[in-house]
């Protein structure tokens, strides 16, 4: 509903600031008593602290205490990341009776004290600046009142590996209604495949098929498999999800029996067994498939290469039970969940596309995971280990590690976590068969770091199993087609040469090739390993930035199937504990549509990537907000030509206020940056997090999406002199609000081809994308602009700063700045 | 030259050397710092290389001096994290060479002496004297039997 | 004390016999009963004969183990007074008590040779003997001439404490024993960082120049030292040998420990073969009052105290 915008009162502000030391970690490189006694003389300050840690019990105490003793109507905390603290501190508020929405935080750890470690003086005046923007935001802040909405009683699991199918187990269980979707025909994922388990040598489909069943006949699970989820909308809680089911061909009549698959004439490679072994065009990918049902392969079937044209009835007529449905059609459904477990696994990495070691050239190359096909009694060769030239049981077998792991020229940088054990794990099948096979594992590092690992790396060495330290540099085969592999013995430091019959790549996990298809679904972040992103690495790390979907297995990052199922149990454990509360609050980020000045234009329902302003082009009225789908990114506010949508705790008076209150002093010297809540002011974190050293002269301004960034914000900036403007968001595509931040990237263009026509150096505004994971870049950003900076002289500033104003509209808020500054 | 691994020699060091747990090693080089050769020049003997070689099959420690240069002081064995005995790695490493003939000229000697005499040492005239002075019982006795015997075991 | 059987070894019995004369006159004066048995041979070697062929090794150190507990097998200890015939006769002992397969084969060989396996017999060193069932406080009593004012360096020797589940003595990293036995006697123990280091000797078939330069690595270590004490002859043969060898060494005289115990208990320099020694101990001898190269001790005089 359309309202009045609430403009601020004009009242007595009495804002309390409290600066921080955290310890030393602000306290090392930030003269926090100075920034206090600094912040004191601040227009509405009627106290400023400093005390060692303000999120202490005292330090809240103390801010309670004042709130009461000062009659305190505005709080400022200068400390840790709002990303971190922020709730704590609006609890504190709330607990002195304080509207939370009236706390304001000025981040002087993670884009102060850590990042300009050995600049204190530097340091110091940019905390001074930052409390200083703050308590001119906070005279702008009003209070808020967050509305509750209600969880939908059921959840989503997408994949259905073991780390699925026991969050999905342990939903139900606790009595939620669970939709599994699944892309195969079958769910059991990686772990089917695998033959044994580390450290304890259990049979992986043993342990697992149960686990399969029980998901299948649960009463509480409805299991889609074949399909794939293709659109997500709504919010925490309330999610509505469409998933897409392929045909399968073969109604549940099916009794698994068999006699389809013995009569049909088409075969290709089965990629359950890795392509090692043949399947029919109608198949079970592996017997305890769950659910127990063949499918029919469109793409090799005669029926569907003819085009429909019945060519072939052979499974039609050998089916008793006549499960057979030809006319079967693809299906969407639609969902409505309240919570949403992302489970979608991983991938291996092909060493086929680099010829890693000859892999694809020599047939006596495999890889891991076709090493499991082959030594598992249900796989192709049945439990016999046949090299793939001669069938013959290999004398020699050499395992290599860190394929495509731990190197930044093929696959992935990082360590893959369960190759080390999974070498340990094979070479020990091999040798409980076959004891007199010899085998050899060329390594760098063997990291067995998990419960029963180290036991289980001895016993390889009780059984004989050689280590070489050395990763080989090539692999040459012999006339009979062994292969011999040469390396540097780092431990002897010589080269060495083995001649070997089979050679077994320890092939490294990697990010689903597909993970951009749900990423993009559910607005994942990626962490740096390209696996998706969890809120906090130590404190949250199942959940996700997004309300409502958490992360379970490999997909969050490579784990052993332990720690999946771990990881599962969590999810749905924190999944349970946001539906069983049945409601949750939101932050009162929703726009405010001011009737008077709204001219009907309809700019705002355009932008809006969720539809939550309801506008019709033949009435031209005052848009309608459908409050339950905004989302609060803003993006109307900066479209609104005559500035009439007003967001809650983002108006546009607060963010001139903190424009102007950073250029009082020195501009020239000074960058802007405009930071999205959810990617670059995340990334700014990590920079801190992580010590990475930048100039001082940055200061960030928040706001929930780069698509709240109006472009008069930085001409305002321009106007009053800042040197530079970094305008930043999340990557496209990665938006958290659908594409919010395609309306960034237009206006910015649209804002250089101004800047140019006025003859203004459009350089000075930069716009970069930056994920939560991009520390290292944001400071290199910055370094960057900073090293620009210094090229510019103040004559430019100068004479640049009056062309602006040729650009600038007049802004109602400006006018309002104006008088409360006044006053 | 690349050193070859050989995987049978691995396997007759592996059955001769049933009993000791030597591939056990986790190649960290305590026995290395706790060697006194070692500390001497690094080139003279490293226990932690010859403990490798033997584990993942090169035949070449035989032949080469290090395995000679062990004093058998048995620092590293007090030392070793994984209990592995390198001194009787190194005894069983060396009469695999020596009845591989690889063994060095003194050595054989050695064996050939005692084969011969029963003792290391001659008993001289000389010390027989100083005995005799000391009040010392005599020192030598008939050995041919036993010592035909062991000849025999030795060939 | 409870009798022993002695076993001589070949490099005292036959290279110096003043240690075993030494030997037996500390027995005799701390009331300890040698029993002697006639028909041992070499322990043997420890390094050299088990490198080349243990199995030898292991039967000739079996049988003289058999030849110890001789026709009723009741001895109930073998005294060596070598490091090397300790660790033989040890390990081959516990070779012996764990490993079925080597003690039948061994079993057979002594059969044929009309002896006994015999297995229940301790081995020990004389060292030890006197460290565990005298200690050093209850030797102090028994002395009737202290080293008083000498400053003596020790060389346990490896196998005297190592390989600790055999030997069975001492801290095998860190020894004290001697150090407590040479105190005992009086005299100042040098304390110096390479104290457990190897001799070098048992390489000096295979690589003399390695070999000395162990040996002269410890003589240097201990230069201010006015002897340098061991428990084993092989020790004392390279530490002499490495003096000879190369003049640039400082003199450091070697004492086999027994030869100063007996001297404390009151031996007179000569009866004990203290004149065989090839770098010359007259200076330390003459201090503790015994004239130069005396066949018949001196007795009452005192050497002067250093400073």
């Amino acid at each position: 509903m359309a309202q009045k915008a609430q403009k601020p009162e004009k009242e007595d502000l009495r804002i309390g600031v409290y600066v921080c030391h955290c310890g030393l970690n602000i306290a090392g490189s930030v003269d926090c008593k100075r920034v206090a006694e600094y912040a004191a003389t601040l227009p509405g300050v009627v106290i400023a602290r400093d005390n060692r840690y303000t999120c202490s019990d005292p330090g809240q105490e103390l801010i309670k205490n004042d709130i009461k003793e000062f009659n305190l109507n505005r709080v400022v905390i200068a400390s840790c990341s709002p990303r971190l603290h922020e709730p704590t501190f609006r609890k504190t508020l709330e607990e002195a009776g304080l509207n939370p929405y009236l706390l304001e935080m000025a981040n002087i750890r993670e884009h102060c004290s850590w990042v300009h470690l050995h600049d204190r003086e530097g340091a110091t005046r940019k905390a001074m600046d930052l409390v200083k923007m703050a308590v001119a935001r906070a005279r702008y802040l009003q209070p808020q009142v967050e509305p509750t909405v209600p969880i939908k009683q059921a959840a989503l699991v997408i994949g259905g590996g073991v780390a699925g199918i026991q969050a999905a187990l342990d939903l139900a269980d606790t009595g939620y209604q669970v939709y599994l979707v699944e892309k195969e025909p079958s769910i059991g994922g990686r772990m089917a495949q695998i033959d044994k388990t580390f450290p304890t040598m259990d049979c992986s489909i043993c342990i697992l098929a149960p686990k399969m069943a029980e998901a299948g006949r649960h009463p509480n699970i409805t299991l889609y498999t074949n399909a794939r989820v293709k659109e997500v909308t709504g919010f925490i809680g309330n999610y509505t999800v469409t998933v897409h089911q392929k045909a399968r061909y073969v109604t549940a009549e099916c009794t698994a029996c068999g006699d389809c698959a013995k009569v049909c004439p088409q075969t290709a490679p089965n990629e359950f067994d890795v392509g090692l072994a043949t399947r029919k065009a109608i198949y079970i990918p592996f017997p305890q498939a769950v659910p127990a049902r063949y499918i029919i392969d469109p793409d090799l079937c005669l029926n569907f290469i003819h085009q429909g044209v019945m060519v072939c009835e052979e499974c039609t007529r050998a089916c008793e039970k006549k499960a057979i449905d030809f006319t079967d059609q693809d299906r969407d459904i639609v969902l409505e969940v309240g919570t949403i477990i992302v489970a979608t696994g991983m991938d291996v990495y092909n060493p086929y596309e680099n010829h890693d070691y000859g892999y694809g050239i020599f047939p006596n190359v495999i890889t891991s995971l076709e090493f499991e096909r082959l030594i598992n009694a249900a796989g192709p060769s049945g439990g016999h280990l046949l090299r793939p030239s001669d069938r013959k049981i290999p004398k020699t077998v050499a395992f290599i590690q860190c394929v495509g792991s731990r190197s930044e020229r093929n696959g992935a940088p990082y360590c893959s976590n369960v190759c080390c054990m999974n070498t340990v794990k094979d070479a020990l099948l091999i040798k409980e068969h076959w004891p007199e096979v010899d085998i050899y594992v060329f390594y760098q590092d063997i990291r067995a770091f998990g419960k029963g690992f180290e036991a289980l790396y001895k016993r390889s060495l009780e059984e004989g199993v050689v280590y070489i330290r050395g990763l080989p540099s090539r692999v040459e085969e012999t006339r009979n087609r062994n292969l011999v592999i040469y390396a540097e013995d780092t431990l002897l430091g010589e080269e060495v040469a083995l001649e070997a019959d089979l050679v077994v790549l320890s092939v490294g996990l990697i990010p689903r090739r597909d993970r951009d298809e749900v990423q993009k679904l559910v607005a994942l972040s990626l962490s740096e390993d390209g696996f998706y992103l969890e809120a906090h690495p130590k404190l949250r790390p199942v959940d996700t930035a997004i309300g409502g979907v958490f992360l379970a297995g490999a997909a969050e990052g490579p784990k052993d199937i332990k720690d999946s199922v771990t990881q599962a149990s969590a999810a749905a454990a924190r999944a349970g504990i946001l539906m069983a509360r049945g409601e949750v609050k939101v932050e009162a980020l929703t726009p405010v549509i001011d009737e008077d000045l709204c001219i009907g234009c309809g700019s705002c329902a355009r932008v809006c990537p969720y539809h939550a302003l309801a506008w019709s082009k033949e009435e031209r009225g005052v848009p309608r907000l459908i409050e339950a789908s905004c989302a609060g990114c803003g993006t109307c506010s900066a479209e609104c030509p005559t500035d009439a949508i007003t967001m809650r705790h983002f108006p546009d008076a607060s963010i001139y206020a903190q424009i102007q209150a950073l250029t009082e002093e020195n501009p020239e010297e000074k960058i802007l940056v405009f930071a999205c809540n959810w990617c670059s002011y995340a990334g700014a974190d990590l920079a801190g997090v992580s010590r990475i050293q930048y100039p001082a002269n940055a200061r960030l301004i928040r706001t929930m999406c780069s698509g709240r960034i109006d472009m008069d914000f930085v001409l305002y900036a321009l106007q009053r002199r800042i040197g530079m403007v970094l305008v930043s968001g999340c990557h496209l595509g990665d938006c958290h609000y659908i594409n919010a931040n395609e309306n960034t990237l237009r206006r910015v263009k649209n804002l250089w081809i101004k800047l140019e026509r006025q003859g203004i150096d459009k350089n000075r505004v930069q716009l970069a994308w930056f994920s939560a994971a991009e520390g290292a870049q944001f400071a290199a950003k910055i370094r960057e602009m900073a090293e620009y900076l210094k090229t510019l002289s103040r004559e430019q500033i100068e004479r640049e700063a009056e062309r602006v104003l040729k650009l600038r509209r007049r802004k109602p808020e400006e006018k309002l700045l104006s008088r409360a500054l006044q006053a | 030259m690349a050193v070859r691994i050989d995987p049978e020699f691995r396997r007759l060091v592996r059955e001769r050397l049933r009993d000791l747990d030597f591939n056990q090693c986790y190649q960290c080089g305590k026995c290395a710092a706790s060697c006194p050769v070692f500390h001497r020049s690094p080139e003279l003997l490293n226990p932690r290389k010859i403990i490798h070689m033997a584990a993942i099959g090169v035949r070449e420690v035989l032949t080469q001096p290090p395995l000679w240069r062990c004093t058998t002081c048995y620092e590293c064995v007090e030392q070793c994290p994984q209990t592995v005995n390198f001194v009787d790695l190194v005894v069983a490493l060396r009469n695999l060479a020596y009845e591989m003939g690889m063994a060095p000229r003194g050595v054989q000697e050695e064996v050939e002496t005692v084969l011969k005499q029963g003792f290391v040492y001659p008993l001289t005239g000389r010390i027989r004297q100083v005995r005799q002075r000391l009040g010392l019982p005599p020192a030598a006795s008939d050995l041919e039997g036993v010592l035909q015997t062991l000849r025999e075991v030795a060939s | 004390m409870s009798a022993h059987v002695l076993y001589p070894g070949c490099l005292i019995s036959r290279r110096y016999p003043g240690f075993e004369a030494a030997a037996r006159f500390v027995a005799k004066k701390l009331g300890m009963e040698l029993v002697d048995r006639e028909g041992f041979t070499c322990c043997p070697d420890p390094v050299w004969l088990r490198s080349a062929r243990q199995d030898l090794w292991l039967r000739m150190a079996a049988r003289n183990l058999a030849v110890a507990a001789g026709q009723n097998g009741d001895a109930g200890s073998l005294v060596a007074l070598c490091n090397g015939c300790f660790e033989t006769l040890n390990t081959a002992l516990h070779l012996l008590k764990t490993d079925q397969k080597q003690r039948e084969q061994v079993a057979r060989f002594l059969e044929s040779q009309g002896q006994t396996l015999s297995t229940c017999l301790q081995v020990k060193h004389l060292v030890q003997v006197v460290y565990e069932t005298l200690g050093p406080e209850e030797l102090k009593k028994h002395l009737v001439r202290p080293l008083e004012g000498l400053t003596l360096a020790t060389h346990p020797g490896c196998h005297l404490t190592r390989p600790s589940d055999i030997a069975r003595f001492d801290d095998p990293l860190n020894p004290r024993a001697l150090d407590e036995l040479v105190e005992a006697l009086g005299a100042r123990v040098l304390d110096y960082p390479t104290k457990s280091q190897c001799c070098g000797l048992p390489v000096f078939v295979t690589d003399r120049e390695l070999s000395l330069s162990l040996a002269a690595e410890k003589i240097r270590a201990v230069a201010q030292a006015d002897g340098l004490v061991v428990t084993c002859p092989s020790c004392f043969q390279q530490f002499e040998t490495v003096q000879m060898l190369d003049r640039s060494l400082p003199r450091v005289p070697v004492f086999y420990y027994f030869e100063l115990l007996a001297l404390a208990l009151g031996a007179d320099p000569g009866e004990i073969g203290l004149d065989q020694h090839r770098i010359k101990a007259d200076a330390v001898l003459a201090r503790l009052g015994h004239a130069k190269s005396s066949a018949h001790g001196v007795s009452g005089a005192r050497g002067t105290k250093p400073n």
